[in-house]
């Protein structure tokens, strides 16, 4: 029974990642029905940029908490500019384009982020710095927490509070719920479109690249391909939760981390990357709305 | 005169909308049948059901015969009904001559050939796309369109994209033809044109029409018996002159009752 | 002559065994290892094209049929090998194993590409890229974890048949039938799907079919071009067939131009080439810009010439009238305006 708890706070952890990159799919997915392909390169560039301001400000050789702020704002504030200049000189120029073309451009510009990520950095894994290095486990009712885990858990959730915040109790909110209505009512309202998906992109950059620290923080081996798998897990877990839907994403975030978890403590260990590609295509031919969304039709 | 199409206590729901309600309709063989409504009276919904883009949530449908229970929309097209639509659906990036040749390919109007001999074109297969290409340029004569067959459909003015989409269904063999306000955004000489082609179908080809239009005068010339549909219910239904009339069609039309 | 007389397509097998015979030998190896890639690639870009460019589903998991074909071809010919040694070690007999295997390799694809298509029945666009990609990525997974065919560390030693011959040879059958079943029926219904599925359904064209079978035949070609790589390479491991893999053919069909078999010949030809030319610059740097000049081609393609090179036209529309009543020509192109 203790061994089941320690998969389900795994589980939790977990999730708790794929939650932060998924809430940008979602967002994006939202207010420009677009899957963002390289949502999880941001997130990978996060961790980089994360590395590069530890090494450059020495924190590793005084880790602690205050060190890990100071690495996981800067890897913010960089995944912001970045996921501001994607949408500024990749999406915006294709706004009335096929919707095909844009997802063509999305993973272009993942291969891209990729790629010359490899030529950058190297294609060789690095050592993320230890900035942060709490001692020993925490025992409770014999279930071990890692301070790591719980850091990792507590920065997110606390994250989502404040999208959660900023998204239903702000201005700014309102208006990015408005233009994910209706794009053309929302201008024709007087709200500011375009600043607006900026904004949901900007969002959603800072998310995946906290999460990058988080990661890297708890498997310090980061390399320029390490977005791809979990960009796609979290982009299943938002269809999964209902795509475009906060909660939603949040939500099947955190199923699919269990999920993963459990298959790996009592299943098929090698079978876990499969497992959110079968949710997804499970999900969507049962109920493509996902567990919080509403399904649209198309008009005839 | 036997019944081409006949609908019995139709109803279709979404969620707890009820979109049409309880409609019995019988569309003679070889008639002009109208369906007339303001905006949102569920008028497409009935096309919708008809064709089976919507499986009504209750009811029956008969047409040419065949019950269409659970017919998905190309078997319907198959029995022998099919429709165009209110804001046009062509295949935009091919060719006029194409657009009819994708519907002679499932019509009985031309042969079938097996992929053996589609891809080693042999004979039967050159003949026989021969053939679809005459019978497609004879429709596109018919809606005066046949100097346009080399043109890609995206490309064509408003309203020859509509006589192409009727083209189009007529190319699938129908016997039934469904038109979805054929005459929304043509000029009054256009509209005349139409009637006369319409008119045309009906005589030469032997097809039973069954049009939903907003354009009154259209609609009282061409049309043999008019259904007026109001919230999804029909509450109207007879020849154009008792249609006029009829005040529950005025106050439905004006949103008030007929004083005196 | 008749008009159905296939005399392009005879032509160009008797050029393809001139070149079997009397050049391939006198070429240096490294160029024809690129030719016969080339040749490879434009298998795989042409099947793509039938799928994501003319039935319009947007495919994202074409190296999983590959990767099916692959492996279940080369276990075919390795089982003859180990277990009919006197049948598969007999010169006249040998082609004949390696023919069935091609063809069972395409027809393995072909029954993952059924159960890949069935998704399109309920899915469009950018779901079905997405699920496309997950039913790749999960036959990547199942490969890894069937030891019988080595598990993560590979299938090796198989027997490497593929020549010149070979690739070219399959080469022009999956073109001859591809662009002649676009110009047909069912190559229409394709088209019909992609333009206005809506549509092609009212004039009686029964989607699913179009859809599964479209999956089918671009999954069968597939398993045959990962057939013929298997045995050119003679080993196989499942991290060849990743997503990497799958994006490359993407990106030849996008350039070439979706909905054109031309195009996606041309730019099969084109970045293979592309590809060699850079291996000098990765050896001086130590780093791969292949990709990175991929996706550059990707992302600027679609914001300046999103149709690609060729569009949906083909190499044929800018033949001379009489030269394409004389090859048999068929196809017309929309009367720009």
């Amino acid at each position: 029974m203790v061994e089941f708890f320690q998969h389900i706070v795994n589980g939790l952890s977990l999730g708790s990642t794929y939650a932060l990159i998924a809430l940008g799919y979602t967002m994006v997915f939202g207010v420009l029905q677009l899957i963002n392909f390289a949502h999880g390169d941001v997130f990978m560039l996060g961790a980089f940029i994360g590395m590069y301001t530890a090494y450059a400000l020495a924190l590793h050789t005084s880790p602690s908490l205050a060190a890990l702020m100071i690495t996981l704002l800067a890897a913010m504030a960089g995944c912001a500019i970045i996921g501001f200049l994607i949408e500024r000189f990749a999406y915006r120029p294709l706004r009335n384009a096929p919707r095909i073309n844009v997802l063509i451009t999305a993973v272009g510009v993942s291969l891209f982020l990729e790629f010359s990520g490899q030529i950058i950095f190297g294609a060789d894994p690095k050592f993320f710095p230890q900035v942060y290095q709490p001692q020993g486990d925490w025992m409770i009712a014999g279930v071990r927490l890692n301070p790591l885990q719980v850091i990792n858990f507590t920065i997110s959730v606390t994250l989502m509070l404040v999208l959660q915040f900023v998204v239903f109790k702000t201005r700014l909110g309102r208006a990015l719920r408005a233009v994910s209505f209706n794009h053309e009512l929302a201008s024709l309202m007087g709200i500011p479109t375009n600043r607006i998906i900026s904004l949901t992109f900007v969002l959603g950059s800072i998310l995946a690249g906290a999460a990058g620290v988080l990661v890297a923080l708890s498997y310090p081996k980061i390399d320029p391909l390490m977005g791809i798998m979990p960009g796609i897990k979290a982009f299943a877990a938002a269809v999964l939760g209902g795509i475009g839907n906060i909660t939603g994403a949040v939500i099947g975030s955190f199923i699919l981390g269990l999920a993963e978890q459990l298959i790996v403590a009592y299943g098929a260990p090698t079978y876990r990357d499969a497992l959110a590609f079968v949710i997804l295509i499970l999900i969507l031919l049962v109920k493509p709305a996902g567990i919080m969304g509403v399904h649209r039709a198309e008009k005839v | 005169m036997p019944a081409a199409l006949q609908a019995s206590d139709v109803t279709m729901q979404f969620g707890g909308l009820t979109a049409v309600s309880q409609l019995n309709l019988t569309v003679d063989e070889r008639s002009i049948f109208g369906i007339i409504g303001p905006n949102g009276a569920g008028k497409t919904t009935v096309f919708n059901m008809l064709t089976g883009v919507y499986k009504p949530t209750a009811g029956r449908i008969t047409a040419l015969g065949h019950d269409l229970r659970g017919k998905r929309p190309f078997e319907v097209a198959a029995i022998g009904m099919t429709r165009t639509f209110q804001n046009i659906r062509l295949f935009k990036d091919l060719t006029v001559l194409q657009n009819l040749k994708i519907a002679l390919d499932n019509s009985a109007l031309a042969p079938k050939t097996g992929v053996v001999a589609n891809v080693f074109r042999l004979p039967s297969f050159l003949r026989n796309e021969d053939a679809k290409v005459e019978k497609a340029l004879s429709l596109l004569e018919l809606v005066g369109l046949k100097e346009r067959h080399d043109y890609a459909a995206r490309n064509l003015p408003y309203g020859d994209q509509r006589r192409l989409e009727i083209a189009r269904a007529l190319a699938t063999g129908a016997k039934i033809l469904l038109l979805d306000e054929p005459a929304a955004g043509m000029t009054s000489l256009e509209t005349e044109q139409l009637m006369s082609t319409i008119r045309t179908i009906r005589d030469s080809f032997g097809v039973t029409i069954i049009l939903i239009e907003h354009d009154m005068q259209l609609v009282m010339e061409l049309c043999e018996r008019i259904a007026v549909l109001d919230y999804g219910k029909k509450i109207c239904e007879g020849p154009p002159a008792e249609v006029q009339c009829d005040p529950k069609v005025l106050e439905a039309y004006l949103g008030c009752k007929k004083e005196g | 002559m008749p008009r159905s007389f296939p005399i392009i397509w005879i032509a160009a097998f008797l050029v393809v065994i001139g070149v079997e015979l009397f050049i391939i030998d006198n070429l240096d190896p490294y160029v024809v290892a690129i030719i016969i890639y080339a040749g490879i690639n434009i298998i795989l870009a042409s099947s793509l094209n039938l799928i994501n460019g003319f039935a319009g589903q947007f495919s994202m998991g074409h190296a999983g049929f590959m990767a099916v074909g692959a492996y279940s071809g080369a276990v075919v010919t390795m089982a003859f090998r180990d277990n009919y040694p006197a049948i598969f070690n007999e010169p006249a007999l040998q082609p004949f194993v390696f023919i069935a295997a091609i063809f069972a390799g395409g027809l393995c694809s072909a029954a993952a590409g059924v159960i890949v298509g069935l998704p399109t029945l309920r899915l469009r666009g950018d779901y079905l890229a997405v699920v496309t990609l997950g039913f790749g990525e999960i036959i990547r997974v199942i490969l890894l974890n069937l030891e019988s065919v080595g598990g993560a560390r590979g299938l090796t030693n198989i027997p490497g048949i593929t020549s010149f011959f070979w690739v070219y040879g399959f080469v022009l059958i999956c073109l001859f039938v591809i662009t002649r079943l676009v110009d047909s029926p069912l190559g229409r219904s394709f088209l019909s799907v992609r333009e206005d599925e809506i549509a092609a359904e009212a004039v009686g064209v029964n989607t699913t079919r179009s859809k599964v079978t479209a999956f089918a035949l671009g999954a069968f070609f597939a398993g045959m071009a990962g057939a013929l790589f298997a045995h050119y390479l003679r080993v196989l491991s499942p991290a060849i067939f990743d997503i990497q893999k799958s994006f490359e053919i993407i990106i030849m069909v996008v350039l070439g131009g979706m909905g054109s078999i031309s195009g996606s010949v041309v730019a099969a030809v084109f970045l293979t080439i592309i590809r060699e030319a850079l291996r000098p610059l990765q050896q001086i740097t130590g780093t791969d810009y292949r990709m990175v000049i991929y996706s550059l081609v990707l992302i600027v393609l679609m914001l300046t010439r999103p149709r690609g090179l060729f569009g949906t036209k083909e190499i044929t529309d800018y033949l001379p009238e009489r030269w394409k009543a004389r090859f048999g020509v068929r196809r017309v192109s929309p009367k720009e305006s």
